[in-house]
């Protein structure tokens, strides 16, 4: 198998757009890193961020081994006119399994929900809601092989 | 200064822009509908609103049904301005 051209954070934040996709109640509206207004046509949806990434060197040899610990964010969208809260917690069930013994095709050694937050807004036709699941991805790579996890 | 029943009626005639009738219960209503594009928390929508005398819909209530152009509403909010106009806040069903 050739070895991967892309950088480990985007690998991973595809695995995790793969794993999500076809959920019962998002199904194929799985976004990563969009910056664009979302429409009533996108929803309800997941936004799958990767963010800020915490580095240490494991060895002290060169190439060194890097210990990488990556915040990624996934969101949980949707607009409703009724039961917002209940609609954003079920989502996160279906987030919350999907990602719950993942190893995002074994490129992470673990996956880790470290914290949810919830935001809602009733200055709209309907209230629409963001729940976020954020997640801690633990992985390895060399120090001058970013696109090779090990 | 006050202004009396035939100026505040003014405000809801039919040549106003966004004039509309609603449906409140049996009855009908007349007023200035608006429904401006709005964004909030990355999401695109807007922002329905009734604006009619308030002796008009002094019986209406926060989740009243209210149906303008074909489309079905609740009121959500109820905002008199204190000079005779009340601003229904609305939500789409």
């Amino acid at each position: 198998m050739p070895a991967p051209t892309t950088h480990a954070r985007q690998q991973i934040r595809e695995a995790l757009a793969t794993a999500l996709t076809g959920l019962t109640t998002t199904g194929a509206r799985v976004y990563q890193s969009r910056l664009h207004t979302l429409r009533d046509a996108n929803l309800p949806c997941l936004l799958v961020n990767t963010d800020s990434e915490q580095v240490e060197s494991a060895t002290m040899n060169s190439p060194a081994l890097l210990e990488r610990s990556l915040t990624a964010v996934v969101r949980c969208v949707a607009k409703a006119a009724s039961d917002l809260d209940d609609a954003l917690d079920t989502m996160a069930k279906e987030v919350e399994t999907a990602l719950g013994l993942s190893t995002l095709s074994s490129l992470a050694e673990n996956v880790l929900l470290q914290s949810i937050s919830v935001d809602m807004d009733d200055a709209m036709e309907k209230p629409v809601g963001v729940l976020s699941l954020t997640y801690q991805i633990s992985y390895f790579t060399a120090s001058n092989a970013p696109t090779v996890t090990l | 200064m006050s202004l009396s029943a035939a100026d505040l009626a003014a405000f809801v005639d039919e040549d106003m822009p966004g004039y509309a009738l609603a449906t409140i219960g049996a009855g009908s209503v007349a007023g200035l509908f608006s429904n401006p594009s709005l964004e909030a928390l990355g999401i695109a929508g807007s922002r329905p609103v009734f604006r009619a005398l308030t002796t008009e819909v002094s019986s209406v209530v926060e989740g009243t049904a209210i149906t303008i152009n074909a489309t079905a509403y609740t009121v959500a909010g109820i905002q008199p301005d204190g000079k005779g106009m009340t601003l229904l806040i609305l939500e789409r069903t």
